[in-house]
């Protein structure tokens, strides 16, 4: 059965007052994003595993530092440390992320406080965009963060470990491949954000965003070098699909990313996938993980 | 085929649902709902458990979808403008759920920010209102995973009140209080009511119901079975027991209503014989209680004098548990005659025996 909307007659304007103390906020509909992102920043802020998680970052970022030197004392200074730091950030941060995405959403579901916020005003859209927002505060925030800490510590070891210090490096174009690096960073590991954020969803729990999250990053590397064996042992239109596969693969293409812009601060060696390639890539992830996630959202009934 | 449904838009009614029903599989959880709320009403919504009450609180929410039939909430369609809608209403859905890792304070601050109250201190007088309302102030800074059932519960409440909504959406608000709270939340049904806000109430507690609403629907596996004022179905159940000193005046008795009945009496309805605790036959009749010196009268002149006469309100309980009575093999609903006309009842007359409605 088919009903007409448009028949629907527009109803009058309320003249219902609310009481004095109500103090509504803005009700356009990037406000409410905003709102409910900074809603959601505060629960994660006050969540004993946003502590912990800080704390595990501190402590990796140091362990690893503490032992740099030994390898190479090069790589506790500038420019140097500035990837070492990304490298490591990027490394853990996928899994911080992973956990941080898969619980924000996978846990309204699991406790059953999904019920309370859409039965509040706004939209399921609204909803998911406040924690995608979150998602990607605590991902820029978070870098930026152990990035600087790295560096910070990076610094104050070579202090100990007599490397010869010079900034000669240092310039405006180097500060704004930096940045670009960082960025790189950060958008891979938004790809991850999104993908446990679906992967959540899927299975409306943090379990599934979380453990599929972490699945998936664990076993895309695997997947990959099985499909480069393959594709070497196989001749023909097969042999070069196997053989094309891992260029489509998320961690490959932030990997690229990352080494085509370190170029600029390390010269280093190029990857072998393109820029463009990468990007457009990691774009199509997470696009179809965002998308997926709406249409989940959006088409699901909200039950137990 | 598009099937035109153009409901008449009146501000005075505040829900109106049509031919609303949601299929789960096989399961027909609600089938072809017609209800309607007006606006200051208490509305009480009753049905056994898995009669669909709560699957059309949660149509009526947005949570989840109609398979056909649309709610029209404030006179907009909850398919289409949803977030309005949900601004103007103040909810809980089952057992409220909140995060765990905040406190009740807390929890209201996250709440008022989703829905759409300002951020911040802006709305700590607001909180500390409800919190006020709910008698929970002093646990404001406790953790909620600390919170009793009770507590959680009132929190639900407070949470719902806390944009001051028209429309209070109530769920079992009284499961897990005790007899003090459910007093209370009575209390503050009736508050709000007088605030002039629309209550949806939605109960087990016939009792409750009884006691606040002034409307009622009642719902039986997913249809519903009645729908109406609540004194009019009261009126409807009115009683009148009467005891006689022998079964044989008993027995004539019953012979002469009957009689009278189809003479045209037609405000007597359904009438049986049932024992009483101290085996004495009791002879019960649908009529009001108002028409009790009448009946007396009436028999008199046949020189058939009650030892006992008694009228009976009628109990939402009573009338509750006969329309949600499963049907007897012919189809037959018990309940429905009691609620059928009085000139359109089928007068089931028995001997003996008790019935649903047996002496207490």
């Amino acid at each position: 059965m088919k009903l007409a909307h448009s028949t629907m007659p527009e109803p009058q304007t309320s003249r219902y007052t609310r009481a004095s103390s109500v103090m509504m906020g803005r009700h356009d509909f990037l406000s409410v994003v905003v709102r409910l992102t900074s809603t959601e920043l505060y629960k994660i802020r006050r969540r004993a595993m946003s502590k912990v998680m800080g704390i595990i970052a501190l402590a990796v970022i140091l362990f690893t530092f503490l032992f740099t030197p030994f390898i190479s004392p090069d790589l506790v200074h500038l420019p140097l440390s500035l990837t070492v730091a990304v490298e490591v950030s990027r490394l853990l941060g996928v899994v911080l992320t992973i956990v941080l995405a898969g619980s924000i959403v996978g846990g309204e579901y699991s406790i059953g406080t999904i019920r309370l916020m859409l039965t509040r005003g706004p939209s399921r859209i609204q909803f998911l965009l406040g924690k995608i927002g979150a998602a990607l505060v605590c991902i820029v925030l978070g870098l930026l963060f152990m990035t600087l800490i790295a560096i910070l510590i990076g610094q104050i070891l070579s202090l100990f470990f007599n490397v010869a210090t010079g900034w000669q490096f240092l310039s405006l174009d180097w500060v704004g491949h930096a940045l670009l690096y960082l960025l790189s960073a950060m958008f891979g590991l938004s790809v991850y954000a999104l993908m446990a954020l679906f992967l959540a969803m899927l299975g409306r729990s943090s379990t599934a965003g979380v453990a599929g999250g972490l699945m998936w990053s664990l076993l895309e590397p695997v997947f990959g070098l099985l499909a480069t064996t393959l594709g070497e042992h196989m001749q023909g239109p097969a042999g070069t699909f196997f053989l094309s596969i891992p260029d489509y693969l998320i961690s490959n293409n932030i990997g690229a990313l990352l080494q085509n812009e370190s170029l600029f601060l390390t010269h280093d060696q190029p990857a072998s996938l393109s820029t463009l390639h990468a990007l457009l890539v990691l774009a199509v992830y997470l696009l179809v993980f965002f998308g997926l996630s709406w249409w989940l959202l959006e088409r699901r009934d909200i039950t137990n | 085929m598009v099937e035109e449904i153009v409901p008449e838009y009146d501000e005075n009614v505040i829900i109106s649902t049509s031919r609303l029903t949601k299929v789960f599989g096989k399961l027909v959880a609600v089938n072809d709902l017609h209800l309607q709320v007006m606006r200051g009403d208490v509305f009480g919504f009753l049905g056994p458990n898995g009669s669909g009450k709560t699957t059309t609180i949660r149509m009526l929410l947005g949570l989840i979808r109609p398979t056909a039939g649309r709610a029209i909430i404030f006179g907009m369609d909850n398919a289409y403008q949803l977030s309005p809608i949900l601004a103007r209403i103040g909810a809980i859905v089952e057992t409220p759920v909140f995060y765990p890792y905040l406190s009740g304070s807390d929890n209201l601050h996250v709440i008022a920010a989703a829905s759409g109250m300002m951020q911040g201190s802006a709305n700590n007088r607001r909180i500390d209102e409800v919190l006020e309302i709910v008698e929970l102030r002093r646990q404001a800074r406790q953790a909620y995973r600390t919170y009793s059932l009770g507590m959680k519960q009132r929190l639900g409440i407070a949470a719902a009140l806390l944009t001051d909504p028209e429309l209070v959406l109530l769920d079992e608000p009284t499961n897990g209080l005790d007899p003090q709270g459910v007093f209370e939340i009575r209390q503050l049904i009736k508050r709000l009511s007088e605030l002039g806000k629309t209550i949806f109430l939605s109960s087990h507690i016939l009792y409750e119901v009884q006691q606040v609403c002034n409307r009622v629907a009642i719902l039986q596996r997913g249809n519903l079975v009645k729908q109406g004022d609540v004194g009019e179905l009261m009126r409807r159940g009115e009683q009148i027991e009467l005891r006689f000193n022998t079964d044989e005046q008993t027995r004539q008795a019953l012979a002469t209503l009957q009689q009278m009945r189809e003479q045209g009496l037609d405000w007597i309805g359904e009438m049986q014989v049932e024992m009483n605790r101290k085996g004495q036959p009791l002879l019960r009749l649908a009529a009001p209680t108002a028409r009790s010196a009448e009946i007396n009268a009436l028999l008199a002149r046949y020189q058939l004098f009650a030892a006992e006469l008694h009228p009976r309100e009628g109990s939402l309980e009573e009338i509750f548990l006969e329309l949600t009575a499963p049907a007897s093999s012919d189809g037959h609903h018990p309940g429905m005659a009691a609620l059928a006309e009085p000139a359109q009842e089928t007068a089931a007359i028995q001997g003996t025996g008790t019935g649903k409605r047996g002496i207490q």
